[in-house]
């Protein structure tokens, strides 16, 4: 769409306006704030849109204030293919005309013609378009909004894609309701289809439930029939059971009279057996009366022999213990014998030991006196001995030193070697020396020396002074050795070591002794020792006189020792005869005292039996004059007959009463009769079931059961229905969505990139040659990223939004001018741009306009004054006006 | 009797109609002069009705108090232990001339006329109740009319059920002259039975599915020992239908639409329709139309089958129509070419174009 002039009249504060656009490039419409530069893009929409008869407030706000005047609108304007002029009054003398100017001329007012403009712009404009490329005052940092998809259409056709309009937007609204009837933004069953789909679960649940019923009535209905066909069944086992019963009774009545026999037959033999005891007891008691009487005799007898019988024993008794205390006396004397034996046998050889003890202590007594002489001797050699070891080593020390001493004064003297040139008499220290011709001579000079050739010289040699104090230390040593030997009043060194040797000895054979004496004496002194020599020398004297000769003395101790011995066991074995000899002795002596106390007794036994016999005697008289024995037999013999009779009637009933198995019939009776009663009971139950079984069922029969299932299953059926379609139209929903969303995506993206492209290249003039942008779905503009830093739209200045939102808007009018497009209107933008963006703004601006139709309404015109090939036009301050125009 | 497919308004129609069907039935036995009126067993759905079905059809038998009905329990209301002829609401309100037939002896109907019944004792009997009942029966010159129930074995299709019915049996008891004539229940389809021409199905009085044949009469039998006569009289005022169609374009639609005008009585009558083919969206649209506008004057109609093999594929013109372009025509071009395959998605593409059409046919 391209507007070449636009007329107002009577618009807002606007009197006159009329103003010529050239087609392409940038007009900027100067003018002060209230002058109606608002006006003009609202005028253009007022008259394409609204008809002249409309009543509404948008319409109505137009009118000038305080003024009854008609508000006109005129435009001429080229949409694709159509030229035409256009004009509207509204409010007063109202009109429509439209000339059109191609393709074919014609001319249309009134509704015709408003329709006839719809329909061109409907075809040749898109208005979401028209109205995005708008930048509004006092909005100037929206985004141009591209979401109804005009952009998108415009640009998908730029692309080369085939065009979709209006009606695709619509069709995609549509799709897009439709299938949130009946999904979720998450793609998720809305509630309509849960409640759809729960209704039938219901209702497959409240079929399934009377169906339950219903089966358990039909059970009900069966058990019933089961239970009384079964009451039939017991009815007629009833009735066999009394039968059997009323056999049994009468079986048992039988029964009950044999039994009465049974028990008067034995009552009878109750009797007899009483009468059989008693008769049994007389019997008894009579034999026991007889046999009683035969005891006490035999007793009697018994006794008698006994006492004839002990006579011997008695005597046999006597003589034993005689016996035994004769051979007691006899033992009593070897035992005396023995004993003084072995008493003499143990003195002899007390004896002959004290003899050996004797001559042992008299040896110990003998040396202890010889040890003590010797003691003497050595103590005396101890004692008068002078040299001890410290003297003979003093000795020692002293010679040593003296041996020294000459050494040094011998090699410390000065020397005078003589040589004899021929056979010569020297004197040497007044001493004369004869040397042959040859001789060598030594002369030692301790202080000095002489040397005379006699007659010819004496020459004197004198040592140093060093050889003198050696001669000194030697007489030193000399006078020590000598005043230590006189100590010791020996001669030398030899003696010296020779006496103290022998004194050393002496001090050793005096410990030597002093030890063997204290063993000879031990706890004893020597005097001691001598008085017990003496004692023991006494005694032995004494028992060798006091002794009898015979039997002689044993050799020695050993055979002594063994004599004494030999006595002891002698003495013992006659001690141990006589202890069994003793015992034998109280054994007899008990045996004389038991027979004679037996035969005490036998005799008082033998009183005892008399009386008994005589006792028995008289009770078996008494008894007998009573009742003979003959008598007493015959009763018991006829009482044994009488219990056999009875007995035998007894087992006769009893056997014929057990044949009769009263056991049996009375558990047959019993069981007979336990079954009536179950019989009786089972019956109970069952009618007692089936009469609650038809109330119930009757019960239940009365709420039409059936009629509710009929009803139920047919909503079960309409629901499953309608929940099918619903899932049905579900699906078609979101196969016909996912569709149209995937193709719609993908153009989406066709689109984007020659956009975003523009953009940029535009963008950069102002920004710089690093600016990236990224777009959203809506193809507004996301993030700006700008030497590798990226922001998001939000975050930018308001002066860059300003720009961008600008950028966005040529670069969409200049994709989209080659296919008709739409003219972009600013309306005092740019109001938040320094200078330098103001001046790339220009440019950018510029460069646009040669692609398209754009306005610039502003109040500012320096901020545009930077825009070339611009056509200026300035409105005017007053209110009628024609612009005037400036190129 | 509820039938989902029945709207509440003919529901009540055809419920009501069912008790007019007894009241018909009675009136027609006092214009016939007939003696009585028995009723084969069935006389209800189930031993579970509600009570204003055994309410309403006793007074409909009550409107004709010289009339009496004998009414036989059969399979779906057997005289068990929850029959309904003995629940409290039957007693309460059974008149004087309605008689449950419980079986046992010949019970005297008219002059010289016995009724020998054989009702069901329960769901499943394991005898043939109608040879149990006839069987002890002499020939004693007396007119018996035998009220049964159940299949008779040369109609059934299943033979090992030991309650059928033994035809020969009975025909030999007609042919000795110990009985006379059979009235039979459970066949919905009044149907003569054998060659005699005395043993007769009556059928249902009023129909009640698609699959009787000939359903909807009441039999007036004329009966002597030498000859019998039995004309059936039309009760029945509702109708089953059930049509299938070939579709395959306009006249196929066309078709049906005439075979729906045809019908005479249609708010009491229930057409089904199976309906097989191809046909375009607009076809199916104007289908849509005609048997929307049908359904609104038939008792009911069944338009809705499990597994439909009508395919409804838009015709690529009716697409071109809408003139559609860009991202909107890629989307249509994919489902067409989904819906023409055979791939799982089809049927949900092809119901996704139809949805497709209606959204976009009105924008």
């Amino acid at each position: 769409m391209r507007i070449h002039h636009l007329r107002l009249e009577n618009y807002r504060g606007v009197d006159f306006l009329e103003i010529d656009f050239p087609a392409d490039g940038v007009t900027i419409i100067e003018g002060d704030n209230e002058v109606g530069k608002s006006s003009i893009p609202e005028a253009i929409d007022l008259l394409l849109t609204e008809r002249d008869d409309a009543n509404k407030r948008s319409v109505k706000a137009v009118k000038p204030v305080h003024q009854d005047v008609g508000t006109v609108v005129e435009i001429e304007l080229s949409s694709g293919r159509y030229h035409f002029r256009y004009r509207k009054r509204w409010h007063r003398e109202r009109e429509t005309s439209l000339e059109i100017l191609t393709p074919a001329k014609s001319q249309l007012t009134g509704r015709e013609a408003h329709d006839r403009v719809r329909a061109i712009l409907e075809e040749t404009l898109d208005e979401g378009l028209w109205r995005a490329l708008r930048l509004r005052q006092g909005t100037t940092i929206e985004q141009a909004s591209f979401a109804g998809g005009s952009l998108g259409r415009a640009l998908d056709l730029a692309a080369g894609g085939t065009a979709s309009g209006g009606n695709e937007d619509d069709l995609w609204g549509r799709i897009t309701t439709e299938y949130e009837r009946y999904w979720t933004p998450t793609g998720q069953m809305k509630a309509e289809r849960k409640e759809a789909a729960t209704a039938v679960a219901e209702s497959v649940e409240r079929v399934a439930d009377l169906e339950e019923v219903l089966r358990s009535l039909e059970d009900d209905a069966k058990k019933v029939a089961r239970l009384t066909e079964h009451d039939q069944t017991l009815a007629q086992k009833q009735a066999a059971n009394n039968h059997e019963l009323a056999g049994l009774l009468a079986q048992s009545d039988a029964i009950s009279a044999q039994r009465n026999e049974v028990d008067r037959l034995g009552a009878q033999r109750d009797t007899a057996q009483a009468n059989l005891r008693l008769a049994q007891a007389e019997n008894e008691r009579r034999a026991e009366l007889v046999r009683r009487l035969h005891d006490a005799n035999e007793t009697v007898v018994s006794n008698n022999a006994q006492i004839t019988a002990a006579v011997p024993t008695q005597a046999q008794a006597a003589q034993q213990l005689a016996d035994v205390e004769r051979d007691v006396t006899a033992a009593q004397a070897t035992l005396a014998e023995a004993e003084t034996a072995h008493r003499r046998a143990v003195a002899d050889s007390d004896y002959r030991r004290q003899q050996i003890e004797t001559d042992q202590l008299s040896e110990r007594h003998q040396r202890v006196v010889a040890a003590r002489e010797d003691q003497a001797a050595a103590r005396a050699t101890v004692e008068t001995s002078l040299v001890d070891d410290d003297l003979v080593q003093r000795i020692e020390t002293a010679h040593l030193e003296r041996a020294t001493a000459e050494a040094a004064a011998t090699s410390g003297a000065a020397t005078v070697d003589v040589e004899a040139l021929s056979a010569i008499q020297i004197e040497i220290d007044g001493q004369p020396v004869a040397l042959a011709a040859g001789d060598q001579h030594r002369i030692e000079v301790g202080g000095s020396a002489q040397v005379v050739l006699p007659g010819t010289i004496s020459m004197v040699v004198k040592a140093g002074t060093g050889a003198q104090d050696l001669a000194e230390r030697l007489r030193r040593a000399e006078a020590d050795f000598a005043a230590a030997c006189e100590q010791g009043a020996v001669a030398g060194l030899a003696e010296a070591r020779k006496v103290a040797l022998a004194r050393n000895d002496a001090a050793g054979a005096l410990v030597r002794l002093e030890k063997s004496i204290a063993q000879d004496l031990r706890d004893l002194t020597a005097e001691l020792l001598a008085q017990k020599v003496d004692s023991l020398t006494q005694r032995v004297a004494a028992y060798s006189n006091g002794r009898s000769a015979e039997p002689p003395l044993p050799a020695d101790f050993d055979a002594a020792q063994a004599l004494a011995a030999q006595g002891e066991r002698a003495r013992q074995a006659a001690q141990d005869h006589l202890d069994r000899l003793s015992r034998d002795l109280t054994v007899a002596t008990e045996n004389v005292h038991r027979v004679e106390q037996g035969g005490v007794a036998a005799r008082a036994r033998l009183e005892q039996a008399d009386k008994a016999f005589s006792e028995a005697t008289a009770a078996l008289e008494v008894a007998r004059q009573e009742r003979n024995d003959d008598t007493v037999a015959e009763g018991y013999m006829a009482a044994e007959r009488a219990m056999g009779a009875c007995l035998e009637a007894l087992t006769i009933a009893e056997t014929s009463l057990a044949a009769a198995d009263p056991g049996a019939v009375e558990d047959r009776r019993s069981n007979a009769e336990a079954v009536e009663t179950r019989l009786a009971n089972e019956r109970h139950t069952n009618e007692t079931s089936i009469r609650d079984l038809r109330a119930r069922l009757h019960l239940r029969g009365e709420e039409g059961l059936a009629g509710k299932l009929d009803i139920e299953k047919s909503t079960l059926l309409q629901r499953q229905m309608e929940h099918e379609q619903l899932e049905g139209r579900a699906v078609a929903a979101r196969v016909l969505n996912d569709t149209f969303a995937t193709r719609r995506a993908e153009a989406q993206q066709r689109y984007e990139a020659p956009f975003r492209e523009h953009i940029e290249q535009l963008g950069r003039l102002v920004f710089g040659p690093t600016l990236e942008i990224e777009l959203d779905a809506d193809l507004s503009i996301a993030r700006r990223t700008l030497d590798g830093i990226s922001l998001d739209f939000d975050q930018l200045s308001i002066g860059a939004q300003e720009q961008l939102g600008m950028i966005s808007r040529l670069a969409c009018a200049s994709i989209v001018a080659s296919e008709g497009g739409a003219p972009v209107i600013f309306d005092d933008a740019l109001g938040w741009s320094d200078p330098g963006r103001l001046a790339a703004m220009a440019a950018v601006i510029a460069l646009a306009g040669r692609h398209g139709q754009i306005l610039v309404l502003t109040c500012t015109p320096e901020r545009y004054s930077d825009v070339g090939n611009a056509t200026v036009i300035q409105l005017p301050t007053g209110s009628i006006a024609t612009a005037e125009t400036r190129r | 009797m509820t039938r989902h497919f029945l709207s509440v308004d003919a529901q009540a129609r055809f419920t009501a109609d069912r008790i007019e069907a007894i009241t018909s039935i009675g009136r027609l036995a006092e214009a016939e002069g007939c003696s009585f009126v028995v009723v084969s067993g069935d006389v209800f759905e189930s031993n579970q009705v509600e009570r204003l079905v055994v309410v309403r059809s006793l007074e409909a038998m009550k409107a004709t108090p010289d009339v009496v009905f004998y009414l036989l329990p059969g399979n779906h209301d057997p005289l068990d232990a929850t029959s309904i002829f003995g629940s409290k609401t039957f007693r309460d309100h059974c008149p004087p001339n309605v008689i449950t037939l419980e079986g046992g002896a010949e019970i005297p109907a008219a002059d010289g006329i016995t009724i020998v019944s054989a009702p069901w004792p329960n769901k499943r009997p394991l005898t043939d109740l109608v040879t149990a009942a006839v069987a002890p029966l002499p020939t004693d010159g007396t007119l018996r009319v035998v009220v049964g129930h159940g299949a008779v074995d040369t109609l059934s299709p299943n033979p090992n059920d030991p309650a059928l019915i033994r035809l020969a049996d009975v025909e030999a008891a007609l042919a000795d002259g110990r009985i006379h004539y059979v009235a039979l229940g459970d066949r919905h389809s009044t149907t003569s039975v054998g060659t005699t021409g005395r043993v007769w199905y009556a059928g249902a009085p009023e129909p009640t599915d698609y699959r009787e044949a000939d359903p909807g009469h009441a039999l007036v039998v004329d009966l002597s020992h030498e000859s019998v006569s039995v004309v059936p009289h039309r009760i029945g005022r509702w109708e089953f239908q059930h049509r299938q169609f070939d579709l395959a374009g306009r006249p196929d639609c066309d078709g049906v639409q005439q075979f729906l005008e045809a019908i005479v009585d249609k708010p009491r009558t229930i057409v089904k329709l199976t309906l097989v083919g191809q046909l375009s969206l607009a076809d199916m649209d104007h289908l849509e139309r005609t048997l929307d506008d049908a359904s609104y004057l038939l008792g009911a109609l069944e338009r809705w089958e499990r597994h439909s093999e009508l395919v409804v594929l838009p015709a690529d013109n009716e697409f071109a129509d809408l003139g559609l372009s860009g991202f909107a025509l890629d989307a249509l071009e994919d489902l067409q070419a989904l819906g023409r395959s055979d791939n799982d998605g089809a049927q949900a593409a092809r119901d996704a174009l139809a949805l497709l059409y209606r959204l976009a046919a009105t924008v």
